[in-house]
């Protein structure tokens, strides 16, 4: 796994439970302007989905935000002026890019109204673009600790 | 009457026929791609995605579930359905799209009404296919009827009533096979997780480790089960560290963790019983094929509610297959009770919903 972006743009958080993660999640949202793109990158357990929920919960999401790892891609609509649906995908299943672009991934990544965000981006990199931005999540010393670097 | 079902909803590709008369069936057939041997015409090059999978072998299943009709050949064979069904959804758009469309050609060109199914209202009608034999008596449901879901996708308990139904709880992250999926694959044991870790749980004790029961607490029906595998993690990088994951040890853990997510199913289940008192509890989805659940539920069930009929599927019917669509199927043309959509013979606005609704 390679970072576009030189580490100086990183921005590093340790959060101590599931709320302060999904803290993070909402403060890196204030900024975004619809068609953002997430890269979520870590391993099983070390925050993504909670990282997802955060963001959902910033942007009005209605729905229950869970698990996509069946069905790959989950479109939520939201409350939000910018960002008028967040889409889950979960790679996590995934052998191949092939059957992301099936299931539509390049419209809703060149969709303003979108945000996407991508767990476990990284087994689809080569098709994401430049401007993606890279979250990567640790699993801390203690049960509940996360370390969450952000590049962007 | 003969119903012709077909199911795509995820990896496997199914077709059943299913006959029905004065509410006695007969499975005649119930076809699961993974039965089907295929050579590949490709020099052996089969990729690996399953919507592409499903394309090469829908007709095949179609081809093999039919085959059990009367009639010389295929197209005098299936000229003899008289209803099809279908999987609109939930599941995998691009996997769906193959069956529904598939479907619609069918029902267009042989000119038969098609019924569009709910797979998760499947999973709840596979339980009135527990016979062992493939024909019987249909069972008739007594309601309110209770029902947990439990697959890879999904973990949520229902509840129906004569013409409505209401999902009262669900996860809120995790699916409860999805969560075996990853137990598995944290202790490196390979996929599909939930028949591997009840394999090794048998031989391990489930007092071991002192796992968390998420959401036990919460008051309500919802379930939750990511913080399980956080702890499983945390445990399994711990022994690991101390070069103490022995294959007894992975033993005991497999039996903690599967104790663990039991529980939880259990307790909702049990208070959702509780309030809702229902007069019929069914089980359904792949989990439903794990045997410390089935076993559990039933002698709590029957100790706290001697009163509740159970209802569990035969092993044969847990994971997906077209037979419970096609009973599904029967039931919308048969009764009022209306789970997925009926909206027959318009082909044009016809089309798989990856996100289907079980309820309104």
């Amino acid at each position: 796994m390679v970072f576009r972006v030189s580490p100086r743009f990183m921005k590093k958080y340790i959060t101590h439970n599931s709320e302060e993660t999904k803290q993070v999640a909402a403060t890196l949202a204030k900024k975004f302007q619809g068609g953002e793109i997430l890269g979520l990158v870590g391993d099983l357990g070390s925050g993504k989905t909670n990282f997802v929920q955060g963001l959902a919960r910033y942007l009005g999401v209605a729905n229950k935000v869970n698990s996509p790892t069946f069905v790959l891609m989950k479109p939520y609509p939201t409350h939000h002026k910018k960002c008028k649906l967040l889409v889950h995908i979960d790679c996590y299943r995934l052998n191949n890019c092939q059957e992301l672009l099936n299931l539509g991934l390049e419209e809703y990544l060149k969709d303003k109204r979108c945000l996407t965000v991508i767990e476990w981006a990284d087994k689809i990199e080569k098709i994401l673009p430049e401007k993606t931005i890279w979250i990567r999540f640790r699993l801390g010393k203690n049960i509940e600790e996360r370390e969450i670097k952000i590049n962007n | 009457m003969r119903i012709l079902a077909i199911e795509t909803s995820c990896d496997e590709t199914a077709a059943a026929i299913l006959e029905i008369k004065n509410s006695y069936f007969n499975l005649r057939s119930n076809i699961i791609s993974s039965q089907v041997k295929i050579h590949a015409k490709y020099g052996g090059i089969v990729p690996e995605v399953a919507a592409r999978k499903q394309i090469e072998m829908i007709m095949p299943v179609i081809n093999k579930a039919v085959i059990c009709l009367p009639g010389k050949n295929l197209k005098e064979k299936i000229k003899n359905i008289n209803y099809i069904a279908v999987t609109q959804g939930p599941g995998l758009i691009t996997s769906l799209t193959v069956g529904v469309e598939t479907a619609k050609t069918l029902a267009f060109t042989l000119n038969k009404p098609l019924f569009l199914v709910n797979h998760l209202e499947g999973h709840i009608y596979s339980a009135l296919l527990n016979k062992n034999q493939n024909y019987g008596k249909l069972i008739k449901i007594k309601f309110p009827v209770l029902a947990l879901i439990v697959s890879g996708g999904h973990t949520m308990l229902v509840l129906i009533k004569k013409n409505n139904n209401k999902i009262i709880g669900e996860t809120l992250d995790d699916a409860v096979g999805e969560a075996f999926d990853k137990a598995a694959k944290i202790l490196n044991l390979g996929y599909p997780g939930g028949p591997i870790i009840a394999k090794l749980a048998a031989k391990g004790n489930s007092k071991k480790f002192n796992l968390p029961r998420p959401m036990l607490k919460s008051h309500d029906f919802n379930f939750s089960f990511s913080g399980l595998k956080t702890a499983l993690l945390y445990l399994v990088r711990d022994l690991k560290r101390q070069k103490k994951l022995s294959t007894q040890t992975i033993q005991d853990i497999c039996a903690s963790f599967e104790q663990a997510c039991v529980d939880v199913l259990i307790a909702k289940t049990l208070s959702a019983i509780e309030k809702f008192k229902p007069s019929t509890f069914i089980l359904g989805g792949g989990v439903a094929a794990n045997q410390l659940l089935r076993q559990t539920l039933a002698q709590k069930i029957r100790t706290e509610f001697p009163k509740i009929k159970i209802l569990m599927p035969e092993m044969k019917f847990t994971g997906d297959n077209a037979a419970m669509i096609a009973l599904a199927g029967y039931y919308m043309i048969g009764s009022q009770i209306k789970f997925g959509m009926t909206k027959k013979n318009n082909y044009k606005k016809i089309k798989a919903e990856p996100n289907l609704k079980l309820s309104a």
